[in-house]
């Protein structure tokens, strides 16, 4: 997706209201550029002692002008916003469409605060692209354009001198304002976003920091950060003000060689002295009108930067091989199969797994335990193909899941993940979101099972389920997992936030609704295993051992380890 | 009001060495308005010249260069005007940004801790540069209509006092609608960053439940969502955009309308009363739009002044919070006159004795109270009690990180106060429960824990004995290896390890532990075990306990609950003498449940 592409076609749909936009603007700058014209050929004729009726009529037109004028730079103004205004919402929702196929692979390269960075920051300074360098320029030739035709009307000299100016104006003072600028930007660029990652540093680090007392040192090089970014910002902004300041002069000057031309010409007889005045204004008029010109490069380069950065985004991240057309078969349980599976996310320098080999018969119940940071989540996330594994395969009853589309997997799981998402509403909204037409009686009852009962359909559910506790949002999971169908259950420390009593309670209920599917529970406590059919133990990526609960604590391997650990602490967090 | 007052006071302050450059603002704001004059009468005079009194172009040769002369003096001044307010914006937003970053950097680790690191972060950045319009605009556009409009208005009275008394009563116009629109865009502005804060909202919130919505095939139900919360944003934009149009819209009819007036007033002197000469009139003509443009030019600057005072008043308040902080929680161990410090802390591990000791967070946030505890030199100390009971802010106090409400901490016997920061914290390592890893390379990263150039050889040894180096020897660049922002890429356990190999860097004579309440990985579990041991030769030890092979290898047991020290002692004698201890070690000495 070329950056240009995206703003061409958002300008597409827009297209009635920039019309209208580019028309008032143009009526705007004739209606100024005639109102000065007027009003210098008015008094120069007053110098004749016309008769009074001609005055009338000049008056009238100077007045008329005057209106219109204000009336289409107002229509300009509230066409070009609006039509603004809807090419960025409109960039934002497809924005986020793009994203939906990519995630999570994208959080790999890309945070969220970034993301958001995007969506937001640059969609927003894309707007100086679409009321500055894109039809701004088109309403101006048109103006200018226009205004020489009228000048040539007069005196054909008078009309050359102004389209050499306007030469000057679009192409010789743009180029350089933008000498040298493209680096300052860059520049400037660059050490903002140094300094605010060192300030963000800082804070996130202070308390190690004081300690070990580094803040002195670094406070001085944030000082020092923080005097050269305003240098580089003086040199960007200065480079601006040169452009500006030029283009004012050309104004001036424009107004300056009419007069001389004029009075010339008049000399010479080949124009009359009545129109010098309008002349000399209609020049200044004109330029003045285009006063944004000069500063038209350095906003370009800005938005340019911005779209690129937001292509980019959805470029960057790989969206994998078209999703073919297998499905999981709708009957029975689902057996699982890891062959050598390795994954490693494209930026990390290590892989996040191994070489791991799981049989998981259909119906079978396995835990998966090992520290934060073995890879317990990532299984789970490739089981359910949001990551294609780096090497291996995995087998879903006997298929590759690189065969397999995407939602037939879906279809058939259940998922508790660590981190669920609960939209705004009421916790029926929530409940539904596999089936919209579930009876109260049923949520009810599932909300009884987990333990939720107190719990009204009715109840608010705040953004992210802000209200609601961290094992309320489990629960509400969970009896979420179990509305929905499958013979699949992937649980990812689904009860970890629990009192032992009702995490106890809770996990019978599930085993007992799944007791006759395929069951993957993550598990963050080693309690409550010694049911399980196998549990995995994983370390740093690889399976350091597997087998039942009697089998492991025979052993008295890393597991029995693990579990003398835990039973040395005497009080978490 | 007085905070108003208070929010400009930073932005003037901050260019009050400046006197020269105000002053040349004001210099060259003199010569532009002369230069405008000038201008205008050079033009018409030559206009007159040429077309009433029909001279040649030769007779006005002179006049033209002096004309161009002017021109140019008027881009000048107006270039000047300009830089000056560019030099002042890169000076004064030096000067802010310094002292926020000053006072981030000098703020208790409270202070330090609470509010959001984005909006302090932003503060930094974004509302500093917000301040840039103020210095860059808004007051040299002030210097020039100080004496522009002015300095027209006398000229146009003293040419034609029927123009000079329209352009006075129609002036006060601008300003009037100008205060107008900044009043209702105002409200209007902040209606439209609570759209842009929802729509931001919205769309983190579903970027990161996406999976979710995947799982439940569901992204299409948010894709609605974000639209509708765009769509929202964007009609609370074109709200303020609709005032502030229909208010330009007016004010170009009044300024559009008032030289209509004027031109015409003119044109009937000249053709009815005969009191006026062409060339007066012209010149009349030519000055009124600029006495008009200057006077809406400062409309213009005052509206982004305006923004950039709101913005300083956010940093102002950032800068006020230290007060408050201050009086609360200030450091236990003073930063300014290090010279004057009369103790010098011996060598050797330090004993440590509270002295009545207490502490709360705010006015009404938790309170802790010690009471009075002696470590003694080389003591291994341990401190439990349930989640929330004050362990970690206790182990604060005992830092110097925190400062006690009331009583005193005496370090070998002399108030904590007397002895330097530096060479307080010099003496001591502190292994946290998640160590900040900063962005660097991991030798880098293991240096910061001493406070004197480290030769290559004491990291890599450090390293080792913290159990890194099989780590180590897996990746690509070894030490060098960069370990980024926040360390990522490192497991919780690497994180601690390198925490240990700070601390064997810098051998303290003072070791805290904030013994980590999860499993980590058997390894790390078995190094921070070992290492521990091995560091703990020789000093003082203060763990924040959760281990019970800790507990029980303490020569003391500091037992905390609800914010209160309630007894200390050994592991026996606290099971005997103190149920709630000996029921806290039973119930998880059984395994139990859990």
């Amino acid at each position: 997706m070329s950056e240009w592409s995206v703003m061409a076609r958002a300008m597409l749909h827009e297209r009635k209201d920039i019309l209208i936009a580019i028309l008032c603007g143009f009526i705007a700058g004739i209606g100024g550029v005639g109102l000065f014209a007027a009003s210098g050929y008015m008094i120069s004729q007053a110098a004749f002692l016309p008769p009074l009726y001609t005055l009338i009529v000049l008056t009238s037109l100077v007045k008329i002008l005057g209106i219109i004028r204000a009336a289409s730079r107002y229509g300009e103004r509230l066409f070009s916003h609006r039509a603004t205004f809807s090419m960025l919402s409109r960039l934002r929702t497809s924005f986020f469409a793009k994203l939906a196929p990519l995630t999570p692979r994208i959080f790999n390269k890309q945070r969220s605060g970034d993301l958001l960075a995007r969506i937001v920051g640059d969609v927003e300074s894309l707007q100086h692209y679409f009321l500055r360098v894109a039809y701004p320029p088109v309403i101006l030739v048109l103006v200018f354009l226009a205004t020489i035709v009228f000048a040539a009307a007069f005196s054909i000299w008078v009309a050359l001198l102004l389209v050499l100016a306007m030469l000057a104006a679009a192409i010789l003072l743009p180029s350089l304002a933008l000498l040298g600028q493209r680096e300052v930007y860059r520049q400037v660029r660059l050490q903002r976003a140094a300094l605010s990652t060192e300030v963000t540093e800082l804070l996130y680090g202070y308390r190690d920091l004081k300690v070990y007392g580094q803040l002195e040192m670094r406070e001085e090089q944030l000082q020092l950060a923080s005097d050269e970014l305003a240098r580089s910002q003086q040199k960007a902004a200065g480079n601006l003000l040169v452009g500006q300041s030029a283009h004012a002069f050309l104004t001036h000057a424009v107004s300056w060689g009419v007069l001389a031309l004029g009075a010339y010409l008049i000399t010479q007889g080949e124009l009359a002295g009545v129109f010098l005045a309008m002349l000399v204004l209609v020049a200044q008029t004109m330029f003045e009108e285009a006063a944004g010109v000069a500063n038209l490069p350095s906003y370009k380069l800005d938005s340019e930067h911005a779209a690129r950065r937001l292509a980019e985004t959805v470029d960057e991240v790989d969206a994998g091989p078209p999703q073919p057309s297998g499905t999981l078969a709708t009957e029975g349980p689902v057996a699982i199969s890891l062959r050598d599976v390795t994954y490693q996310p494209d930026e990390a320098w290590r892989p996040t797994l191994r070489g791991v080999n799981l049989e998981i018969p259909a119906g079978s119940k396995t835990a998966i335990v090992g520290p934060s940071g073995a890879g317990k989540t990532t299984i789970l996330e490739l089981i359910l193909k949001l990551h294609l594994p780096t090497h291996g395969e995995i087998r879903l009853n006997g298929i590759a899941t690189t065969e397999l589309h995407e939602e037939s997997i879906w279809a058939h799981s259940r998922v508790v993940l660590q981190h669920n998402h609960f939209f705004r509403g009421a916790i029926r909204d929530n409940l539904q979101m596999s089936d919209a037409s579930l009876s109260d009686e049923v949520m009810e009852s599932v909300l009884s099972q987990v333990k939720l009962a107190a719990k009204g359909l009715n109840d608010p559910v705040f953004e992210k389920g802000e209200n609601l506790s961290d094992g309320e949002k489990q629960r509400l999971a969970l009896a979420r997992a179990i509305l929905k169908g499958g013979r699949l259950w992937l649980l990812d420390e689904p009860t970890s936030s629990l009192d032992a009593v009702t995490e106890q309670q809770v996990n019978d209920v599930v085993n007992t609704i799944g007791q006759d599917d395929t069951m993957i529970w993550i598990r963050h406590r080693l309690a409550g295993l010694e049911t399980m059919d196998q549990i995995i133990v994983l370390e740093q990526g690889q399976v350091v051992e597997a087998g039942t609960y009697d089998e492991l604590m025979a052993r008295r391997g890393y597991f029995y380890e693990m579990k003398q650990i835990e039973r040395e602490v005497v009080e978490g967090g | 009001m007085s905070r108003r007052s208070r929010g400009s006071s930073l932005l003037t302050q901050a260019i009050a060495p400046y006197r020269t450059a105000r002053l040349l603002l004001g210099v060259f704001s003199l010569i532009a308005g002369a230069a405008i004059i000038a201008q205008a009468a050079f033009i018409s005079t030559i206009v007159n010249r040429v077309f009433v009194q029909e001279a040649t172009v030769q007779a006005v040769t002179a006049m033209l260069a002096a004309l161009l002369a002017v021109i140019i003096l008027r881009s000048l001044s107006f270039y000047g005007n300009g830089r000056i307010g560019q030099f002042l914006s890169a000076r004064a937003k030096s000067t802010i940004r310094g002292k926020a970053i000053r006072h981030l950097a000098h703020a208790t680790v409270p202070a330090s801790l609470s509010g959001q690191t984005g909006g302090k972060v932003s503060l930094v950045m974004d509302a500093v540069d917000e301040a840039d319009s103020y210095y860059s605009q808004y007051i040299p556009r002030m210097a020039e209509t100080a004496f522009i409009p002015l300095m027209l208005l006398i000229v146009v009275f003293t040419q034609h006092w029927h123009s000079g008394l329209i352009m006075l009563l129609t002036a006060p116009f601008i300003p009037i609608f100008m205060i107008l629109v900044g009043l209702r865009t105002k409200t209007k502005s902040e209606e439209k960053f609570a759209q842009l804060a929802e729509f931001s909202g919205t769309f983190l919130d579903a970027l990161q439940g996406l999976v979710t919505l995947k799982i439940f095939g569901k992204v299409k139900r948010q894709e609605q969502d974000i639209e509708r919360s765009s769509l929202g944003f964007r009609d609370a934009t074109m709200g303020i955009l609709r005032v502030a149009f229909t208010n330009t819209f007016m004010l170009e009819l009044i300024v559009m309308l008032s030289i209509g007036v004027i031109a015409l007033d003119l044109a009937f002197q000249m053709l009815i009363y005969k009191t006026l000469s062409f060339g007066t009139a012209f010149f009349i003509l030519l000055l009124v739009p600029e006495f008009y443009s200057a006077i809406k030019n400062l409309g213009t600057a005052f509206h982004s002044g305006r923004t950039s005072m709101g913005a300083v008043k956010k940093v102002e308040e950032l800068l006020q919070d230290s007060v408050s902080a201050d009086d609360q929680a200030e450091l236990g161990v003073s930063e300014a006159g290090l010279a004057e410090k009369s103790h010098s802390l011996d060598a050797g591990p330090p004993s440590i004795a509270l002295a009545d000791v207490s502490f709360r967070y705010g006015a009404e946030g938790f309170s802790l109270h010690a009471g009075g505890v002696t470590i003694g030199s080389g003591e291994h100390v341990a401190i439990v009690g349930s989640s929330g009971s004050g362990k970690t802010t206790l182990l604060h106090l005992i830092t110097g990180l925190l400062r006690p409400g009331s009583g005193e901490l005496l370090i070998n016997g002399v108030p904590l106060q007397e002895y330097s920061e530096a060479e307080w914290f010099g003496q001591m390592s502190y292994i946290t429960q998640h160590p900040y890893i900063f962005s660097g390379t991991i030798a880098e990263n293991i240096a910061i824990g001493a406070r004197r150039e480290s030769s290559r050889e004491a990291i890599k040894q450090a390293a080792e004995e913290a159990g890194l180096a099989p780590l180590i020897e897996e990746m690509e660049h070894g030490l060098d290896t960069p370990v980024g922002e926040g360390g990522r890429g490192l497991s919780g356990g690497e994180k601690q390890r390198l925490a240990l190999a700070r601390a064997f860097l810098n051998r303290p004579a003072l070791l805290l532990f904030d013994e980590p309440t999860v499993g980590l990985d058997l390894h790390t579990e078995r190094v921070l075990q070992r290492s521990i041991t091995e560091l703990s030769q020789g000093a003082t030890m203060i763990t924040v306990a959760h281990r019970l092979h800790t507990i029980r290898g303490a020569d003391r047991i500091l037992f905390m609950e609800q914010g209160q020290l309630i007894d200390s002692g050994t592991h026996e004698e606290l099971a005997k003498r103190l149920p709630q201890y000996a029921e806290m070690v039973n119930l998880h000495q059984g395994g139990g449940f859990r």
